[in-house]
């Protein structure tokens, strides 16, 4: 068992003054069978109302509305985790051609529609000279996905503020640069190429062992595996999600994960800062 | 057999390549049409035009106007044509059409729970799991979410024609945000006021309840635990096309008229703004398309819908009617699988026709598409307002050679269906001063709540008024008349 | 009643009012001038100055009748312009459609195109009596409409809220414009039947010269009719009747104390007292004085009136 302090951090400042805003914040690590959440605190810039909803995958949103003007938001989380330690390398007792008869299914591909239907950020571009890893009824899915993370790994070079969070998978592909949404993106979008269901996963990454990307929130991707269920793949690092990866939520690409959405009544740009700190007790 | 020897019709040319409504063959009108030609006949020209000329200024003094919007130019504001000659259904017609149209979108909403949740229809394969999942209409926020009774279809607007055998066909389904209804209405009012001893021949079924039984059936989807529940009418705003409509129906039952402005969400529950403070809303007529209803979730531009209002709907805080993501069946590729839609859900034989309908990106049907366009219409899946959609005879070569290119590049956005006759009816045109043929269609309005399913009697007959013309929405040209649904 | 119905209400009331108040005006000055006893005001310059400077025009010289005529009345790009204030009434009751009665709707939305339809052509040559009578009967049916269709409630007091702030403002605005131009011409030194001409021109711009004439019975001087269109609480177009009417329908929609020095109705009350109990002779030599405190005021309040009721 480990013990992990987050601290989250955001600090939006407003060229002009903001006469009112909704915000719906996505921050919350998750509860699931390998971690919980021991204790949470939460504060913010002004005297605003907490409110928790839930989003469309069910997990847990931070609502706050803002009817007084003011031209900065700041929002500060510190949370506790128990994570459990375990082995993310397990063997499906499916055979490969039973787990490529199951992908081809029609139940199977009705029952995870939604992780399979490409998104903007994840349509895969047509033409391309890439040799992506190919997957057949010969090759086991775990397999398949292994291959394909490290073959991510290695195509891109991480590049922090390269890309944005509306980058497209053609952009990523061309100039072979990215962050770990982009990495995810990829994934996401070869798996589903080969019906493969996979989500878009946000989290938090222990600071203490050294990965790439743990500095902000991190993103990685599930991907279901005929006979054992989600499992999560981490390509920025080839690496697959163990007990350093804090789950906060999925869904079908970034744009299900945003930490922050603000609906705002103002003009002008803003800035934002976010910082995220996690320690191993 | 009584001659018309110096009425108004005198000069009706009749066409045998259409249905004609009044006429059968010769100039001898219908059993239904008769004592209503015969006053008609009784006016003379002038009476006739003065009349027309009233109501057309009460209806542009009325408001009863849509906006056409060009670009660097102020709106140029319109009336909706309105002919005062009347469309008659008998009522054994009606009957079928009434009965054919709530099975119809009985079905449509068995299925759109099905889709939404245990997906059995795609399962047993009588509809492609491939032609719903690649439907942008087909909303992920909606999945294993029930609306309150089941309901997603809450108003619907079927569209029907009449075709060269004297059969109806359905169109096409409008389960988003149908309009017109407003037109019927205000078009009974100015037809009792212009003419009103055609209703002393013949008796009309009434209309004017409309209001009531929506406001009665949006009652009964009230979120749980709410007696008496605060009911809106939302609208994209007094620019919107159809604002008219918006603020007829919100001042016929008696409700607020608002904007995704007036809106707020709290804690999951939906305000609005008064001068004496924030009024909890719990049923949302809304007006305004599903990608703008709520900047947290769909398109994060959108200044019409109101942040956190589907939070507060999946809560179960607020009924939305219509229900997101209904657009999924009203597709023009699904309207092929209703018949086997109603099959699959009732157990029960399809009341109404549907028009053959050619899949482009089905391999065989979209060769076949492709050899025929000349006698085919071709329609965009995902437009409404009859844009985009082409009529094979009408092309010539160069623009048949553009519609296949376009088929060719994305052959999922197109069907195609042969070219339907619309039946055409007397209608008075302007220019010439005469009454002349022309093509009309039915907009039949469907209400279902909780303890009631509804059709108006009668309906929206539109007409094409632009001389062989088959396009009748009024964004590109289109009039109507006052439907009469014999007693 | 949702505050942004509130705000299209009050201000379909101010507009309203507007356009009557700027139709009479330039009707009245316009056709005085015509046969007017002093040379300077049959100078049609000065009185096509005089319009414009009611309409708050101040980048264009009044060298061309027919220019001038049109821009004060059909230029829809002149926001100041009768066509505009008409339009800008009716978009008002457009957007507060189903707050009104069917019948003020037909009512505003015919006055709207009679004046929106009236040709333009007509009007600079021969149609300017014509269309400002429309507009001044039409003003008077949405009146009546107004208060003969309307359930007396709340929605109802806005509108005659922001007719009577309106009012108030627009009156100020015609004494002040007035006694400009008859300061202009008082130099040169005229005789009293002359100068009543101007004073009787200044009652027909607030159609207040038949009920001068009932009350005072004789021909009006500068003290009677200032007197008159300021003070006096009978005549429905003065200061006084009008500050009285404000009050009287802020106080339907608010159940604030006049205790509160702060609110709104306070504001009012101070300044119904102070023309409730004024005399000529304390301020007729500060009249311009007095014109813009009030006027000042009155705005002050007509914009808290909108931070708290008609903000969105």
């Amino acid at each position: 068992m480990d013990e992990f302090e987050i601290q989250y951090h955001i600090e939006n400042r407003y060229e002009n003054q903001v006469r009112k805003a909704n915000f719906q914040l996505l921050v919350v690590p998750e509860s699931n069978r390998e971690q919980k959440v021991s204790e949470l605190k939460f504060a913010t810039s002004g005297d605003y109302q907490i409110h928790f909803s839930k989003n469309i995958f069910g997990f847990k949103t931070i609502q706050y509305f803002v009817d007084t003007p003011f031209t900065e938001f700041k929002f500060s989380l510190s949370a506790k985790i128990e994570k459990a330690e375990f082995n993310p390398y397990s063997l499906s007792p499916w055979s490969s051609f039973a787990e490529y008869e199951e992908i081809r299914s029609l139940d199977f591909r009705i029952d995870n529609a939604i992780f399979l239907s490409a998104t903007d950020l994840t349509r895969f571009p047509i033409g391309g000279e890439f040799e992506f890893p190919g997957y057949s009824e010969n090759i086991r899915v775990f397999d398949f996905l292994l291959e394909l993370n490290s073959y991510i790994f290695k195509l891109l070079i991480y590049t922090p503020e390269s890309t944005n969070i509306n980058t497209r998978i053609e952009e990523v592909l061309e100039f072979k640069k990215g962050v770990c949404q982009d990495y995810a993106h990829l994934f996401i979008s070869l798996c589903r190429k080969n019906k493969i269901p996979a989500r878009y996963v946000s989290g938090y990454l222990n600071q203490g062992a050294d990965f790439i990307g743990s500095s902000q929130l991190h993103a990685w991707v599930e991907a279901l595996v005929p006979g054992l269920g989600w499992v999560g793949f981490d390509s920025t690092n080839n690496l697959l999600a163990d007990h350093h990866y804090l789950k906060i939520a999925h869904g079908t690409d970034y744009r299900d994960c945003s930490p922050i959405i603000g609906v705002l009544e103002s003009t002008g740009v803003q800035r934002s800062i976010h910082s995220v700190t996690v320690t191993n007790q | 057999m009584k001659q018309y020897s110096s009425g108004i019709l005198d000069s009706y040319t009749l066409e045998n390549s259409h249905y004609d409504e009044i006429y059968a063959g010769s100039k001898q009108p219908r059993d239904h049409y008769t004592s209503m030609v015969e006053r008609f006949n009784q006016l003379s020209l002038s009476d006739f035009e003065r009349i027309n000329n009233e109501v057309k200024t009460a209806f542009l003094n009325q408001g009863i106007t849509f906006a056409v919007y060009a670009e660097d130019k102020k709106p140029d504001e319109r009336i909706f044509p309105f002919d005062l000659f009347p469309r008659i259904i008998p009522n054994k017609e009606w009957i079928q059409l009434e009965t054919g149209v709530i099975q119809r979108n009985k079905a449509i909403n068995l299925f759109l729970h099905d889709i939404y949740h245990k997906k059995k229809i795609l399962k047993d394969k009588v509809v492609p799991a491939d032609l719903i999942f690649s439907s942008k209409n087909y909303l992920k926020e909606m999945v294993d979410f029930t609306p309150e009774g089941k309901i997603y279809t809450h108003i619907s607007g079927t569209d029907l024609i009449k075709h060269t055998d004297g059969q109806y066909y359905i169109l096409e389904d409008n389960l988003r945000c149908p309009s017109g209804v407003s037109y019927v209405l205000s078009n009974r009012v100015a037809l009792k006021k212009s003419l009103f001893d055609l209703f002393d021949k013949l008796k009309t079924k009434a209309i004017y309840h409309y209001p009531e039984h929506l406001l009665e059936m949006l009652k009964s989807v009230k979120p749980k635990n709410i007696d008496n529940p605060t009911i809106v009418v939302v609208t994209p705003g007094m620019y919107n096309s159809a604002y008219f409509e918006h603020s007829f129906l919100a001042q016929k039952m008696g409700v607020q008229l608002v904007e995704g402005r007036d809106l707020f969400v709290e804690k999951d529950f939906v305000y609005m703004k008064t001068i004496y403070g924030p009024i909890k809303v719990d049923v949302i007529y809304r007006r305004v398309d599903d990608e703008f209803i709520d900047p947290l979730c769909f398109r994060k531009d959108s200044m019409l819908g109101v942040a956190g209002l589907m939070n507060a709907y999946r809560a179960g805080n607020v009924t939305l009617a219509n229900a997101p993501g209904t657009g999924v069946a009203d597709d023009k590729a699904v309207y092929h699988y209703v018949p086997d839609i109603i099959k699959y859900y009732l157990n029960e034989e399809p009341i109404l026709n549907n028009v053959q309908t050619y899949h482009c990106e089905n391999e065989s049907e979209g060769k076949y598409v492709l050899e025929n366009i000349d006698k085919l219409v071709v329609k965009p899946v995902d437009e409404s307002g009859g844009y985009g959609i082409t009529i094979g005879n009408r092309l010539t070569k160069a623009e048949i050679e553009e519609v296949k290119v376009r088929i060719k590049s994305n052959p999922r956005k197109y069907i195609a269906q042969p070219i339907m006759s619309l039946s055409v009816h007397a209608t008075f045109i302007e220019e010439s001063k005469e009454f002349e043929p022309r093509h009309i269609d039915l907009r039949t309005f469907c209400l279902m709540g909780k303890n009631e399913d509804f059709v108006l009697k009668g309906g929206l007959t539109r007409v094409a008024l632009k001389k062989g013309n088959l396009i009748v929405n009024s964004s590109q040209g289109g009039g109507s008349k006052d439907t009469w649904v014999l007693d | 009643m949702l505050s942004r119905v509130a705000n299209n209400l009050y201000w379909m009331g101010r507009y309203i009012e507007r356009a009557e108040h700027f139709a009479r005006y330039s009707k009245e000055i316009y056709f005085s001038s015509l046969d007017a006893p002093i040379l300077k005001t049959y100078d049609r310059k000065f009185v096509l100055e005089s319009m414009l400077y009611m309409a708050g025009i101040f980048d264009m010289e009044a060298d061309d009748e027919k220019d001038v005529l049109f821009r004060i009345g059909l230029d829809s790009q002149n926001p100041n312009s009768i066509i505009s204030i008409i339009t800008d009434a009716r978009e008002n009751a457009r957007g507060a459609r189903n707050a009104i009665s069917t019948d003020l709707w037909e009512a505003i939305n015919k006055y709207y195109h009679l004046v929106n339809n009236y040709s333009v052509e007509t009007y600079i040559s021969t149609g300017f009596y014509e269309l400002t009578q429309i507009i001044l009967e039409q003003s008077s049916i949405v009146h009546s409409k107004i208060s003969g269709t309307l359930l007396h409630d709340e929605e109802w007091a806005i509108i005659r809220l922001g007719m009577f702030i309106e009012r108030v403002i627009q009156v100020i605005r015609i004494i002040n414009s007035k006694l400009h131009d008859i300061y202009k011409i008082e130099k040169a030194g005229h005789s009293v039947t002359e100068m009543s001409f101007e004073w009787t021109t200044m009652l027909r711009c607030t159609e207040s010269f038949d009920m001068n004439r009932k009350y005072y019975r004789t021909v009006p001087n500068k003290e009677q009719v200032l007197e008159f269109i300021m003070l006096n609480p009978q005549c429905p177009r003065s200061i006084t009747h009008s500050v009285n009417g404000m009050q009287r329908y802020l106080l339907k929609l608010t159940s604030d104390q006049n205790t509160d020095t702060k609110s709104i109705a306070f504001k009012i009350g101070k300044l119904c007292a102070q023309y409730n109990y004024l005399s000529f002779d304390e301020y007729k030599d500060d009249i311009y004085g007095l014109l813009n405190s009030t006027q000042d005021m009155v705005m002050e309040i007509s914009l808290e009136i909108e931070k708290k009721y008609l903000s969105f």
